[in-house]
């Protein structure tokens, strides 16, 4: 290698000396792309326990009747599976993960905007984690309350309860300060150039959920108190042999949990707002109604959360004031799905392993919204709520939705993060076991849920039977496909060719950079001068020197 | 969705046309990918088309989108406004929800548990209240269900339509056991009540089943049932205080109507056939059995009962010498 060569590829951010040794350098490190890379080994190693809680809750529900497990052994296998997926994987999910490590260098920063606080909230996920870890072995019991926690049985019930919903205390906390980071990051460190109407619509997304993160996550906070005050002062508020309301812990819980689903897929719907583009090297559909719904969908977020009460006692003119308001929800998230699907008209389409993804979103996730108009009808939900319908629904949104946009981020930046690739064909064909798997997994719960299958039943009738059957051998597909993808990123991590700058020809900030980036990111601050999704400059390269890549696609016209 | 005996056709009215609706867009959705997919693949179509947008199209669909989903919401307050108003003459029963049963409390004083008796054709109203913590009556033949609190009374309601049962045969299995009760479930139209809201330990079990009677059937048990539950036994306190201790009422009943578990009514000295292991044997309740019974639950499992699984509960030996005296009482 020449020195002047040498000179222009400055060291990747993994080779930089740090000043601690070992894995210190890791969890003692500011820098956001560590910070992003530890958040994503951890929330991954919670996704494969969620996912085994989940497996296990599949075989005892394979056939009526009781089969492996206790009662009480399911229902805490339900409440595990919940809490940890939700507060721990989900919640923090491809914010935490991607925002970390793409966000600044998408727009052009160093860093984002308080490198410390940064690794503060990562400390804080992972002691909260400890926590609630903590909680199912202190109680006299498994915790059995569902993840909602709701009130009065979670003051009647012997497990350890308040540490549970303490260590989600500890994991919203985490969620403020990166939401507060990333908006000063979006505010203060766009690159000269960048206005917002040119940052990529990953940006805007993160964006619109760090103000979510922000102003919705103090709620949990506050039910928290109340929830030790009661426990532990003798103050009634949610339990009614104290005079106090279960029905105001529903409205707290879900003042904050409604919008965190938001927190959940917003950031989904930005990678495959990014992800789409660059397979079809052309500019997003309306890049202007996308940036604008997913600011409206984070604000009318906050207005909806009745819509899971309307069979809780609650006034029927609010249930009818709540449903109306859901009803605005679906309209910013119709226009996402007809503008990633309008991008692809005219495009010049490559099916790569991440357009997979992004495609089985739009496919997954619109059954999961239309699942949900469905469920936001006030007559239909009085016959839905609480049966295994919508269990599918949210399965559909949050994993065919949230889920597979980011393993669909994870083989697209891939290259990028690590500097290597995986086996694309591999990679396809864990997709399709993914996708097969899931569909046959969730697909019959809306069957049986239609029928009057209640969630969260141990033992149910016979007639249900078929549905579940199906279900537990779908789950089966489901999470082979989901460690063939694993293995097999975890082969390209290890064994994986050496990828270029700019695998797949996209035309963000963070392409232009080396793989993987330098620990400063930019040798020279970037000035931007056009838009996100301008893909002029990469198409005149490729048709003036083509990659073997292209020379093949040519051949084949 | 299922074959229904509800009034509120409105809820698969609804359901449907939302469906077809949904059916449409996911289909045109997916067929408009699949084209572009072939039609637009980078072989075929090397050189992509620069589009920003279209403002036309996309307020075409976003008032089109508008439009559709308000037209929804309409359709769901309006059955909604049909299923909360229950008619001024409907048939009015109390519920009661504990962990883990339903009981039904009629104006005359008749009491049941885990069956509602109602006559045919008419509108019955529930106004319902919970012990504990929170239920939710679910009646997925009739489409209705509310959370049942303890902190208010809610109501929900629903029109009966033709008989299920003959009174003499609703007699016959009344007396039955839970369990055969539950065998047949299927058979009688799927009239039953199931419990929605999460409530610990036996959820899934919290079941009740709706008897639809015709007028005269209706009437003459009405009129003919006694107005109390059959001969109370009288609970000594420190019986009464292992009872809660160990929450044994919940599943056992003490005079025989039937509930999850075994009826404690002539409990001592009676015979019934148990599945050990694998093997079916007949035993006679003496004071072994129950201990046995009581400290390792899974160990005998009365034949028919293989699918309910009694909790392990905190009671001692002392607790179980009391419990045993006081089954010797109970003929």
């Amino acid at each position: 290698m020449s020195q002047a060569t040498a000179q222009n590829i400055p060291l990747s951010f993994y080779e930089e000396k740090s000043a601690y040794p070992g894995i210190f350098a890791w969890i003692f490190s500011t820098d956001h792309k560590r910070i992003g890379l530890l958040y994503m080994f951890t929330i991954l190693s919670f996704f494969l326990f969620g996912m085994s809680m989940g497996f296990l809750i599949r075989l005892e529900k394979m056939f009526p009747g009781g089969q492996f497990f206790q009662p009480a052994t399911y229902n805490a296998l339900f409440t595990i599976h919940g809490v940890v997926m939700i507060f721990l994987f989900v919640i923090p999910g491809i914010p935490a993960v991607f925002g970390n490590f793409i966000l600044p260098i998408q727009l052009g920063a160093e860093d984002v905007a308080f490198p410390r606080l940064n690794l503060l909230s990562w400390w804080l996920l992972v002691i909260g984690a400890l926590v609630i870890f903590l909680s199912l072995f202190t109680g006299s019991k498994l915790p059995d309350t569902g993840w909602t926690f709701y009130a009065p049985y979670n003051t009647i019930t012997t497990a350890n309860i308040p540490m549970a919903v303490f260590g989600a205390f500890l994991v919203g906390f985490s969620s403020i300060l990166t939401g507060l980071n990333f908006i000063t990051t979006v505010h203060r460190l766009r690159a000269k150039g960048m206005t917002f109407f040119r940052m990529p619509l990953f940006a805007w997304s993160i964006y619109a959920t760090a103000w979510i993160q922000i102003l919705a996550t103090p709620v949990v906070g506050i039910t928290l108190l109340l929830v030790i005050a009661e426990r532990f002062l003798g103050v009634g508020v949610f339990n009614p042999s104290k005079s106090g309301d279960p029905l105001m812990y529903q409205h707290l819980f879900w003042i904050y949990s409604h919008p965190a689903v938001y927190i959940m897929v917003l950031p989904a719907m930005g990678i495959v707002s990014d992800i789409i583009p660059t397979f079809c090297k052309k500019p997003i559909f309306g890049y202007k109604a996308i940036a604008f719904s997913s600011m409206s969908i984070a604000f009318i977020g906050y207005l909806v959360w009745g819509h899971h009460m309307f069979t809780s006692g609650m006034a029927d003119l609010a249930r009818v004031v709540f449903s109306f308001l859901t009803f605005f929800v679906a309209v910013p998230t119709a226009i996402k799905i007809f503008n990633w699907t309008a991008t692809l008209y005219k495009g010049s389409i490559e099916l790569r392993a991440p357009m997979l993804f992004a495609l089985s979103f739009i496919f997954l996730f619109s059954i999961g919204g239309l699942t949900g108009v469905m469920l936001g009808t006030l007559n239909l939900d009085l016959h839905l709520h609480d049966t295994s319908f919508v269990v599918a629904h949210f399965h559909y949104t949050i994993f065919g939705g949230f889920g597979f946009a980011l393993f669909g981020g994870i083989h697209y930046w891939f290259p990028k993060m690590f500097g290597k690739m995986y086996n694309e064909t591999r990679a396809k064909w864990a997709w399709l076991l993914l996708f097969i798997g899931f569909n046959m997994t969730y697909f019959p719960l809306f069957l049986a849920g239609l029928e009057g299958m209640p969630r969260r039943y141990y033992d149910y009738l016979p007639k249900f039977a078929p549905y579940h059957f199906w279900s537990t051998i779908g789950s089966w597909i489901m999470i082979s496909g989901i460690l063939f993808m694993f293995g097999n990123l975890l082969h390209g991590l290890l064994r994986g060719e050496k990828a270029d700058d700019n695998p797949w020809g996209g035309s963000t900030l963070e392409w232009q950079v080396p793989s993987p980036p330098p620990l400063v990111n930019f040798t020279t601050p970037p000035v931007v001068n056009k838009d996100p999704y301008d893909f002029s400059d990469i198409l005149k390269k490729r048709n003036s020197s083509p990659t073997p890549q292209d020379q093949e696609d040519k051949g084949g016209q | 969705m299922f074959s229904s005996f509800s009034n509120f056709g409105n809820v698969d009215l609804t359901f449907w046309i939302t469906f077809v609706i949904s059916a449409v867009a996911l289909i045109g959705i997916v067929a408009f990918t699949l084209y572009c997919l072939v039609a637009y693949r980078r072989k075929k179509h090397p050189q992509p088309a620069n589009i920003h947008g279209n403002v036309a199209l996309e307020t075409t669909w976003t008032v089109a989108t508008t439009i559709i989903v308000m037209i929804i919401f309409v359709l769901g307050w309006q059955g909604f406004q049909e299923m909360r108003s229950a008619p001024k003459n409907a048939f009015v029963v109390k519920v009661t929800a504990a962990m883990w049963q339903w009981s039904f409390e009629y104006k005359n004083g008749i009491t049941l548990d885990h069956v509602l008796v109602v006559p045919e054709n008419k509108p019955i109203k529930l106004l319902m209240k919970s012990k504990d913590v929170i239920h939710s009556f679910y009646l997925p033949a009739f489409r209705v269900k509310e959370d049942v609190l303890k902190s208010m009374t809610t109501h929900l309601w629903f029109q009966t339509q033709k008989p299920t049962m003959k009174l003499e045969d609703f007699q016959k299995v009344h007396q039955q056991s839970y369990t055969n009760y539950w065998d047949k479930v299927d058979d009688y139209d799927g009239y039953y009540v199931l419990c929605a809201e999460y409530c610990g330990n036996n959820h899934s079990f919290m079941r009740a089943r709706v008897v639809v009677l015709s007028q005269e059937d209706f009437e003459q048990w009405y009129n003919s049932s006694p107005k109390t539950k059959p001969s109370k036994p009288k609970i000594p306190p420190k019986v009464q205080a292992v009872f809660n201790k160990g929450g044994c009422l919940a599943c056992h009943s003490l005079d025989g109507s039937p509930k999850i578990g075994p009826t404690f009514k002539g409990i001592w000295g009676r015979k019934s056939k148990v599945k050990t292991g694998n093997q079916i044997r007949e035993i006679t309740v003496d004071a072994k059995y129950i201990q046995r019974s009581i400290e390792k639950p899974q160990a005998d499992v009365v034949v028919g009962l293989e699918s309910i699984q009694m909790p392990k509960t905190s009671l001692n030996q002392k607790d179980i010498q009391i419990l045993i005296e006081f089954f010797k009482t109970l003929k």
